[in-house]
């Protein structure tokens, strides 16, 4: 052992760069401007019984149907940065089944909760996390 | 006599089908799936309130109901735990389990990995945006919610998965900017016995390259990812020719404007629980890194540990199933201390079905084997681990300062030892160990795996605390 591991733990910390997305940062629209997919309707396909709801994501308010789960209604409505690594970069979905932990948010107030494995409900708060939240 | 309790973990093709054989021949089992729902990744089930999507192919949507046939059937007698997950196995087998919110232990007469494989990263710059996702993470969310992830998408890595994917998405209404192969799919015509075999899976292949075409969608064979870019989000990647060993040629590149890339570079063997259980491993990276050996029952070199499906290596839903009924009849009669020699007779349907389908899988081997330039796509500043934010150049000097084993490697930068334990970056890591490793000699055996600690998954201490009775 040389001590390589300490200098990877400052380089973390120096690499911790924990800024907000700027004011600049718009979520993506559900239809690419360009796209020559005509018929968009949206993200959603196949059908779906029951009512649509909402819940927040940050100042967001987003739809969702029963059944979906909160990164798969977050992904319709074209938000796709649900965190802020340590690393300073943005991270979104991976996996969608839960193994990599890439998709963890905050969600009514508990942090490191998989938006991948968590059924939107009505009026859930869901927040991007930042760091280890 | 009480009826010995087997415990299978995972309800995918492998675990239901080891399950209701076990029960057909007087086991109690108890089943650990860590979804909401069986049928396991392939045959993944949306929730009740949206209907059947209606993407994949006919044949798949059969299979996937004689499957959940198989469940109703054992559903009343089955001790069935979803949302459950097993973080570690202790001898006996002992196998510790987290449930919603409290934790429990369950002593089994004989333990059953039905695991599954998960998928396998090769890290390239802008891996990391958000937008790229994994292929068979973008076909779960499809499956599982009704959402398709992008408008405009990228399909890239090894191996048949993409295509189906690549189908699936356009299917979902997304456009199809390319498909990109490392290495062409007419690699498995050296193998045509193989093909013959596998020809009900070739037929679905061709289904799906067909609705690709109709879609207008660029299928490119011999291409890789160079980089993925965008402000926030993804907005573009950049493919290339590559020259065989998996370097980009310079001049090919093609840019195309996505806002999501999906990327399959074939699968790792969930093989951890195994390795912990004291399961011996060989390395088969085609099929799944590590992978536990077994006898042709599935038993380990672990006392009452079997492994059953693609745990033991990637060959597919099918040969999962059969190879279910195999292994759930083995370890049901080797608890009662019964004999195993009518098996191979009983079940020569499953036994036949397996053997035809290894030559299939043999075939399909070509189109998923990573040459070793495919480890150097990252460039130094490019996060390869990507819960402890190891970037490739660190790896690399880590290695450099003569560190060349995945265990010292993970000692010493922590790649490894975040939320995923390992999953996403271990085989980088590995690659990257191993081109350290300069003596020949020292590379046979291959490298050892990083050693699997408990817990496997992430566990909060308030459950640990929690123990059921």
């Amino acid at each position: 052992m040389d001590g390589a591991g300490l200098d990877g733990a400052a380089e973390r910390r120096e690499a911790s760069n924990l800024q907000p997305l700027g004011e600049n940062y718009k979520p993506m629209s559900q239809t690419v401007p360009g796209s020559n997919n005509t018929e968009n309707k949206g993200r959603r396909f196949g059908g779906r019984t029951g009512e649509p709801f909402t819940f927040s994501f940050e100042d967001r308010t987003i739809e969702a149907w029963p059944g979906e789960s909160v990164a798969a209604a977050l992904l319709a409505a074209g938000e796709v940065v649900l965190r802020i690594a340590e690393d300073g970069g943005a991270r979104g979905v991976v996996c969608g089944i839960g193994l990599c932990w890439e998709c963890r948010c905050i969600i009514d107030e508990r942090p490191n909760v998989r938006a991948c494995m968590t059924q939107a409900r009505e009026d859930m708060q869901v927040q991007r996390q930042q760091g280890l939240g | 006599m009480r009826a010995p309790r087997i415990v299978v973990v995972g309800a995918g093709p492998a675990g239901i089908m080891a399950a209701r054989e076990a029960i057909r021949r007087g086991a109690a089992v108890t089943l650990i799936d860590e979804a909401p729902r069986p049928g396991g990744q392939i045959y993944r089930q949306g929730d009740a309130a949206l209907a059947a999507s209606g993407i994949g192919l006919l044949k798949e949507l059969k299979r996937k109901r004689a499957l959940l046939e198989a469940f109703a059937e054992i559903s009343d007698t089955v001790d069935y735990h979803p949302g459950a997950t097993a973080y570690a196995v202790f001898p006996g087998p002992q196998l510790h389990v987290a449930l919603a919110d409290s934790s429990q232990v369950f002593e089994a007469a004989a333990l059953i990995l039905a695991t599954g494989v998960g998928e396998k990263a090769v890290p390239f710059p802008g891996w990391t945006l958000p937008g790229v996702l994994y292929a068979g993470g973008a076909q779960a969310i499809m499956k599982a919610h009704g959402v398709r992830a992008g408008d405009r998408v990228a399909v890239v890595g090894a191996g048949p998965l993409i295509i189906a994917v690549a189908a699936q998405l356009a299917e979902a209404g997304a456009e199809i900017a390319c498909v990109t192969l490392l290495t062409p799919l007419r690699v498995m015509a050296r193998r045509p016995l193989g093909l013959w075999a596998g020809r009900d899976v070739v037929r679905e292949g061709m289904a799906y390259l067909r609705r690709l075409r109709r879609a207008g969608a660029p299928v490119l064979e011999g291409w890789a990812p160079v980089r993925a870019e965008g402000a926030s989000a993804v907005e573009s990647l950049t493919v290339a020719r590559h020259d065989g060993t998996g370097r980009a040629l310079k001049g090919s590149e093609r840019r195309f404007a996505v806002d999501m890339v999906a990327m399959n570079f074939g699968f790792t063997a969930n093989s951890e629980l195994a390795r912990m259980a004291g399961a011996e491993v060989q390395s088969d990276l085609a099929r799944g890194g590590w992978v536990p050996l077994r006898d042709e029952f599935g038993a380990t070199a672990a006392p009452g540990v079997f492994v059953a499906g693609d745990g033991a290596g990637l060959r597919g839903a099918w040969v999962a199933a059969a190879e279910g009924r195999i292994v759930g009849a083995a370890a049901a009669l080797t608890a009662q201390g019964k004999a195993l020699w009518n098996l191979r007779r009983e079940l020569a349907a499953e036994f036949t079905l397996r053997r035809r389908h290894q030559s299939f899988q043999d075939a399909l081997r070509g189109t998923l084997e990573l040459p070793p330039g495919v480890w150097s796509w990252a460039a130094d500043d490019t996060v390869v681990c990507r819960c402890e934010g190891v970037t490739q150049g660190r790896l690399r000097r880590t290695v450099a300062e003569g560190h060349v084993t995945a265990d010292a490697i993970k000692r010493n930068t922590r790649a490894g030892m975040g939320w995923c334990g390992g999953r996403t970056c271990m085989a980088s890591v590995a690659a990257l160990a191993a081109q350290g490793e300069t003596s020949p000699a020292a590379k046979t055996p291959p490298m050892p795996p990083m050693r699997p600690r408990p817990p496997a998954r992430p566990v909060t201490a308030g459950i640990l605390a929690r123990r059921e009775p």
